[in-house]
């Protein structure tokens, strides 16, 4: 399945919303709402509301993360935000400052 | 233009691609190469780099780039410091302005368009290869033409090409959207040909009124 | 040679030289390289090399080959524009857009 990439000199200023897996290498600031999987890649600023199934962070990330399979907090990442989804994992060296809801 | 901006990809493997599945509504700054398979509304910034839209790919934009190549669709002004390149297939409402325009068969464009580049230096090259071929065919016009084959004829007419009243749009969807209504609402030029059925765009304005 | 007025008629011209006018063909026109129109061209198709100032339609195809100046509107089903060329003004072609397309665009 293709799958949409953002480089790390992309600036996105708005909604990014699909269902396609997203790689971001770049910044996104607002809102992104994908039927798959989000990576969030060393270098990537992510300033925005996320919902996916799986999210996968190794940059930085202010924002609630929302994910409907895991979210993955990977070492050397930052996360401000609250997690949601019904497994987390959170890397040794991870940094995160939020709650963290896994329903229940 | 001048936005936060990181520093240039050193990995030549990522490449950005908006993949067929995906939408993007906003604004999008950079400097590298875009693909377009899905769908952005809003405005593309690339201070280098080109965007490509390719077949499927739709831009609700305008656009700023180094170059922009186009099968796709694209609703919006580009602006681009090289060239512009509509292939087959390609759809384009708005203006353009940019250095090369290619156009090739197949391709539907409306609106401005106007290009920087001096055709003069490619035209008198080639005018001084094609001068003895032209030559020697016999041409009436040679003969009693002298006043215009005294001076390159391109010196003569430049001064009365005009560029075209040129839009600045800087708000994105807005903008595209009233430049989407003003053309469609554009009367059909007093030139109507019978031979030519032309149906409009079918976009905004009383065309759209009329059908729903 | 320069025509100045209307030039009609429906077999092939090539211009050369200079027209002032009009030209309705309902034939192929070829304008040659160095040759200048300061006219509207109402024909089958055209072959721009040289310089047209004036408003052109088409029935059929539109070239507009590397070296040539064109400035005005241009109408037919198909316009080729090569690269090395130059264009200033307007391209009113039909561009067939999917339906709906444009209502996605946030009211």
């Amino acid at each position: 399945m293709a799958k949409t990439v953002l480089g790390n000199s992309i600036v996105v200023d708005g909604e990014i919303s699909g269902d396609e897996a997203l790689v971001v290498h770049g910044s996104i600031k607002g809102n992104v709402k994908l039927g798959e999987r989000f990576e969030v890649e060393p270098g990537a600023i992510v300033e925005a509301t996320v919902e996916a199934t799986t999210v996968v962070v190794s940059g930085t990330v202010s924002g609630d993360v929302r994910a409907s399979e895991r979210v993955e907090l990977r070492p050397e990442c930052n996360v401000v935000g609250d997690l949601r989804a019904p497994r987390v994992l959170i890397a040794d060296g991870a940094t995160f400052r939020g709650r963290v809801d896994m329903g229940g | 233009m001048a936005q936060r901006q990181t520093n240039k990809s050193d990995d030549a493997d990522i490449s950005t691609v908006v993949s067929p599945g995906t939408r993007i509504v906003g604004r999008i700054h950079g400097g590298e190469d875009i693909r377009v398979q899905g769908t952005i509304e809003g405005s593309v910034m690339l201070s280098s780099g080109s965007l490509h839209v390719d077949a499927g790919g739709v831009v609700l934009a305008d656009v700023q780039a180094e170059s922009v190549y186009i099968s796709g669709i694209v609703v919006g002004d580009l602006t681009a410091q090289n060239r512009v390149v509509l292939r087959d297939g390609a759809r384009v409402v708005g203006d353009i302005s940019t250095r090369r325009l290619v156009i090739e068969a197949g391709a539907a464009i409306r609106g401005g368009v106007a290009t920087s580049e001096e055709a003069q230096d490619v035209a008198e090259d080639a005018a001084a290869e094609v001068e003895d071929v032209v030559e020697d065919k016999k041409s009436v016009s040679r003969a009693n033409g002298a006043r215009n084959s005294a001076k390159p004829a391109a010196r003569d007419v430049k001064p009365v090409l005009k560029a075209p009243p040129q839009r600045k749009s800087k708000k994105a969807t807005k903008a595209t959207k009233d430049a989407i209504r003003a053309k469609s609402a554009k009367t059909p030029s007093k030139s109507s040909k019978k031979k030519v059925a032309r149906p409009r765009v079918p976009a905004r304005g009383k065309h759209r009124a009329a059908r729903s | 040679m320069t025509v100045r007025g209307a030039l009609t008629g429906d077999e092939d011209v090539t211009v050369e030289g200079r027209v002032e006018g009009s030209v309705s063909l309902e034939a192929n026109l070829v304008v040659a390289r160095g040759a200048v129109l300061e006219a509207n061209l109402d024909v089958q198709q055209v072959d721009i090399h040289g310089q047209v100032v004036g408003d052109i339609t088409a029935s059929d195809v539109i070239t507009i080959h590397p070296g040539a100046q064109v400035a005005g509107t241009v109408r037919a089903p198909q316009i080729v524009v090569n690269e090395g060329s130059s264009f200033r003004g307007t391209f009113d072609m039909d561009v067939p857009l999917p339906e709906g397309l444009l209502q996605d665009v946030g009211e």
